[in-house]
């Protein structure tokens, strides 16, 4: 399987499990949605940003995995409201099925809407279950203030990956696909500055090894930067344990001479 | 941590965070930080918190790696 990934073909992570990255190198950064094949229906996670230059390749790279057959997308998941997934909604949904539905938080829902798409927008609770496919189930599990309170992950029970949306992201520069020596670094400086409450980083780690005791998590899928393989994942989950959160607001409160308790 | 290991340590995080070394390497010397060919700081020109300041203000263009700087600043515990 590839190392790394291009701008032109996606990756088949697991069997019918696809990875439509896309680089933005100058900002070190990068945006993954993820489309997931059963039987004659798909479902898009966090489709990603509405620039052309990031939205031509995920269509590409959308074309192929779907051998061109996007109808086949009833339904797209968008795992809390950032413009940095959802601001293709508009622009993929001509392309899917036409009675496809969009998933999303439901303290999500109220902000996802403003992206003005035509799709019907179905808010979700923390263990809602969305069938498709052959029977395939993805469970979503609400991780509230990490970064939004409308934040969730889902757990694909079939291949036993977590799409993670913004936890375990991180700030990568270049087009690895796999989680490598530099990545606890990137990571921790995404997840460092973006995460406001250390309690919901708890909540959210803990839920994860929930599961991943309970069932298992064979890899950890992030909305940005590199892919957790199975066997990395309790150093992962370590590290984000050890993270410190909020310091932004620490430093600007220093800064003014306020007191902060707690 | 003295203001020279801080910056030190931006330039090692901002070659995790960015493949851009020409780009770093400029945004560095522009702030009076010299760099050897190994991308290691070789000299740094005058009040080494002086360039810090400098070198925070010009990383502005690479914001991903302002926000680490910030984070290893806070860690030190120095307040700019």
């Amino acid at each position: 399987m590839a190392e790394s990934y291009n701008s032109t073909d996606p990756i088949e992570l697991a069997p019918g499990v696809f990875h439509l990255g896309v680089s933005d190198a100058p900002n070190s950064f990068s945006n993954v949605p993820y489309v997931i094949v059963d039987g004659n229906e798909a479902v898009l996670i966090d489709p990603g940003s509405a620039l052309p230059k990031f939205f031509n390749v995920v269509l590409e790279k959308l074309k192929k995995a779907l051998k061109g057959d996007l109808k086949k997308i009833k339904h797209i998941i968008v795992q809390h409201q950032d413009p940095d997934l959802c601001a293709a909604i508009p622009l993929i949904e001509t392309h899917c099925a036409p009675d496809v539905t969009v998933h999303a938080p439901l303290e999500a829902k109220v902000l996802i809407q403003h992206y003005n798409f035509k799709a019907t927008l179905h808010p979700l609770d923390d263990d809602d279950v969305l069938t498709f496919g052959d029977g395939r189930k993805f469970v979503f599990a609400m991780t509230p203030y990490c970064h939004f309170v409308g934040s969730m992950v889902t757990y694909d029970t079939k291949h036993k990956i977590v799409f993670s949306s913004d936890a375990f992201g991180g700030f990568t520069g270049g087009m690895d696909l796999y989680a490598g020596p530099d990545y606890p670094l990137q990571l921790t400086s995404f997840l460092g500055q973006y995460l406001g409450s250390k309690r919901a980083l708890e909540y959210a780690l803990r839920r994860l090894e929930q599961v991943n005791s309970a069932y298992g998590i064979n890899m950890i899928c992030p909305q940005h930067g590199c892919v957790i393989k199975k066997e990395l994942i309790p150093a992962y989950l370590e590290a984000a344990h050890a993270l410190h959160v909020g310091g932004e607001v620490d430093a600007l409160a220093a800064k003014h001479g306020i007191k902060l308790g707690g | 941590m003295n203001p020279k290991a801080i910056i030190e340590e931006i330039l090692d995080t901002a070659q995790k965070l960015s493949l851009e070394k020409d780009r770093i390497k400029g945004i560095f010397q522009k702030s009076g930080v010299t760099l050897d060919g190994n991308m290691k700081v070789s000299a740094i020109a005058g009040d080494p918190l002086a360039v810090l300041k400098s070198l925070m203000d010009n990383l502005a263009e690479m914001a991903v790696v302002k926000i680490s700087a910030k984070q290893i600043i806070r860690k030190a515990g120095l307040s700019l």
